[in-house]
């Protein structure tokens, strides 16, 4: 069959090929907007996350200004960096993912970049709004109905690029990435939609409207960010290391089966809560079913890097691609055990699932989203990163800050749960443990900003007019040379 | 409420199993003869199959720069940069939908 | 892969069956719940209106949520009923009235689905908000200062004035709740699910 198809692939008129380059090409203006965007995101959310945090161990700083207070800041954070940094890193990646894979130039280009500037403005006028204290105290949907319709009709815009890229393949293989961007691209509008009318238009009441809340909440972290954060992987892995996948059925599995369950495990966040038991057992039980796509996906990346280990001094973008899918299992391992009624009982209500949050869409997508960001901009813009080192010191910012926050909020999680559960302790006392953690996780949030800010100085260099063009990639230990290169 | 459990966990198994099911299914009827070859289409021959991408600058280097830079594990250029294309490749060996 | 309608189909249904299944399912199983009549007459939970509705509005602008829940768990589960965070588990038809439920995910300050009873008093309510530790040493809860007011010029105390600590100079500033903080205190004060309901025996 593979000999067949070679043959068949030799015949194909060489007019009708578009070669990598181009397809690079074609995606430049739009992708480097939604990049270059996210990044700006990226540190507005940090700067926010730092005023929280700090709030948390010093709570009289900045208590003056009603913009200001720990309730607004806080959902001000999640927006900015769920729908700023996260989602406009996705849609980059997806979009410049869809293109290779489908061998298909970036349709719609100049209304992707308006897209692009809308989506911006959506962002920053649901987080004023929230600031401004309009925002609805709804987690994940905090952003006023108004923009977030303004975010769902921006949305259609990508998914219909998206469609038009998949009709318009030049393979006949559907490459697993692509089932994850394919997904992503279809549940997020599904999802969004549905959560933001069921909820604010009161079309479903009382408790239905939290299990609607916690449907989507996990959801987009399930069927919008994790497909995005896989499909980054599963093409970079393989790319990067010149291997391919290790099983391409398992990965057949992995995705069918997150597809089935994943879907079902929301109403974990509300074990304990008002709601029939059923829909709450429900969500426990699709929980524990999720480590069979987790296993599938961890032994695929695992047994493709196999033997490749090395690499990871050199390679920026392997480092974080390795980073972020073993922190992939790691969460959800975590996430599945979480869901047991027992680990609940102790720790839902406490620090611990900040923690968990942040392993989930920090140490796993976000740097996925990086590696595809190192691995991408050179090929779009033609300007290799300016130096390893810099991105050397954005890497181990990034994973011992997270390492530092998840260990201890994790830690003060646990014993916050024990604690409050027993109930001769007073609650002063509970809280009073907590703040030295607290003061930990603000550490943890300095040095983690500091990468972003790293991060974003870099990306500056890459950007600017008059910026020197260092040919070849960062690679680290060799910067020398690369420079010596050019 | 032991009886919701059962029923929840039968129907999840019930999916699972179908999921595993359908994909033996699927390699046993040969539905899936072709599919391991899909693992290989992200491949071309500008960047084929055992060469490592995200190291072109081991062609910036130098020549004679360090042991790396042996010939065999050294990189084709590619087109790893937008607008600088592989000179020697003949395209991407599609396939016509 | 390369059927791309088995994908496509796939994906929806699998996500149209959740929906279906988490949202529609008990919307309907829970569209019948209708409020008890307490022992007064009174229809329980009573729809919030006036400056209970305002303050819940309030509760909802200032990320109260983002610390507090409004949830009491059942007996056996974790230790609210033994923190007296309630006389019984919550329930479904408490939030019948509620768009939306207030439920809450996490406890950095404790569960307020009672606070109105647990804490009938208004004053404490002032004084913990203007100035959080003054009633509760070691809390962590931003002081909500721009809920209040100071009067400067005073011919006598006002009636609302709160009862602060004298200041290192000696003085008592006259501080006075605006009306939002009034507003919130109204709300605080209505949430109490102690009326009995069917679902609890």
């Amino acid at each position: 069959m593979e000999r067949k198809a070679q043959a068949e692939s030799a015949a194909v008129d060489r007019d009708e090929v578009l070669r990598r380059a181009e397809i690079d090409a074609s995606c430049r203006l739009p992708v480097m907007a939604f990049f270059a965007s996210s990044v700006v995101w990226l540190v507005v959310g940090s700067l926010l996350a730092l005023v929280a945090s700090w709030k948390l161990h010093s709570p009289g700083f900045l208590a003056d200004f009603s913009w200001l207070t720990f309730g607004r800041v806080r959902p001000a954070h999640l927006t900015v960096v769920a729908y700023g940094w996260a989602s406009m890193a996705g849609i980059g990646a997806l979009l410049w993912l869809e293109a290779r894979l489908c061998r298909a130039a970036l349709p719609l280009q100049g209304l992707l970049l308006g897209a692009c500037a809308l989506w911006n403005v959506a962002v920053a006028g649901g987080t004023i709004e929230i600031l401004a204290g309009r925002g609805t105290s709804v987690e994940w949907l905090e952003i006023p109905p108004f923009w977030a319709g303004l975010l769902a009709v921006v949305f259609l815009l990508v998914t219909v690029a998206s469609m038009m890229m998949f009709a318009a393949r030049r393979v006949s293989h559907i490459y697993v990435s692509q089932w994850y961007l394919f997904g992503a691209v279809l549940w997020f509008p599904f999802l969004y939609v549905m959560a933001n009318w069921l909820i604010h238009m009161n079309v479903v009441r009382g408790v239905t409207q939290a299990a609607t809340n916690w449907w989507f909440a996990h959801n987009v972290l399930g069927l919008w960010l994790t497909p995005i954060g896989l499909a980054a992987v599963y093409y970079l892995l393989p790319k990067i290391l010149g291997v391919p996948i290790y099983s391409y059925h398992l990965s057949l599995l992995g995705f069918w089966t997150l597809a089935l369950f994943y879907n079902w495990a929301g109403t974990h966040h509300l074990i304990g809560g008002p709601l029939p038991a059923w829909l709450v057992t429900v969500g426990v039980v699709g929980s524990v079913m999720m480590l069979i796509p987790v296993a599938t996906v961890a032994i695929n990346h695992h047994m493709t890097t196999k033997g490749h280990f090395a690499r990871l001094k050199e390679s920026p973008t392997l480092r974080f691609t390795v980073f972020g899918a073993m922190s992939y299992t790691a969460v959800s391992v975590q996430g599945s055990l979480t869901a047991l009624r027992s680990v609940n009982e102790v720790v839902h209500f406490t620090h611990y699932t900040v923690a968990h949050a942040h392993l989930g869409v920090y140490a796993f997508y976000s740097m996925a989203v990086w590696a595809a960001m190192y691995y991408a901009i050179p090929r779009l813009t033609g300007r290799e990163w300016p130096s390893a080192r810099l991105i050397a010191v954005h890497f181990w910012c990034a994973a011992v800050g997270m390492a530092l926050y998840w260990i201890g909020l994790t830690w003060a999680g646990v014993e916050q749960g024990l604690q409050m559960n027993d109930a001769d302790v007073a609650f002063l006392d509970v809280v009073r443990y907590t703040v030295p953690y607290l003061w930990s996780r603000s550490l943890a949030g300095v040095l983690m900003t500091a990468g972003h800010l790293v991060f974003a100085w870099h990306l500056l260099r890459v950007l600017l007019p008059g910026e020197r063009l260092v040919r070849g990639p960062a690679l680290f230990g060799r910067r020398r040379a690369a420079e010596v290169a050019s | 409420m032991s009886l919701t459990y059962l029923a929840v966990w039968a129907l999840m198994l019930v999916f699972a199993a179908s999921a595993i099911y359908g994909l033996v299914w699927a390699i046993q009827h040969g539905q899936l003869r072709s599919f391991r070859a899909g693992a290989r289409s992200i491949f071309d021959e500008e960047e084929p199959v055992g060469v490592p991408t995200d190291a072109l600058v081991r062609e910036a280097h130098p020549p004679g720069a360090g042991p790396e830079a042996a010939p065999e594990a050294r990189p084709r250029r590619g087109a790893g940069h937008a607008g600088e294309r592989g000179t020697g490749g003949d395209g991407w060996g599609l396939t016509r939908r | 892969m390369s059927r791309a309608p088995l994908l496509y189909v796939g994906i929806l249904l699998t996500v149209i069956a959740s929906s279906l299944g988490l949202l529609t399912l008990p919307e309907r199983q829970l569209a019948g719940l209708e409020p008890v009549m307490d022992e007064e007459g009174v229809a329980r939970p009573v729809e919030p209106g006036g400056a209970v509705a305002e303050g819940r509005e309030l509760y909802r602008s200032l990320g109260c949520l983002y610390c507090h829940s409004q949830q009491v768990r059942p007996e056996g589960f974790g230790a609210d009923l033994e923190r007296g965070w309630g006389e019984r588990r919550t329930v479904a038809r408490d939030h019948i009235h509620d768009r939306p439920p207030l439920l809450g995910t996490m406890r950095t300050g404790p569960d307020l689905a009672n606070i109105g009873a647990r804490q009938p008093s208004d004053s404490w309510h002032y004084l913990h908000l203007y100035e959080p530790t003054v009633t509760s040493p070691g809390s962590i809860m931003p002081p909500y200062r721009f809920l209040f007011e100071e009067r400067r010029q005073v011919l006598g105390r006002p009636a609302d004035a709160l009862e602060l600590p004298a200041q290192a100079d000696g003085t008592v500033r006259v501080i006075v709740p605006r009306p939002e903080a009034k507003a919130l205190v109204a709300y605080l004060g209505s949430l109490d699910h102690g009326y009995a309901v069917p679902e609890v025996p």
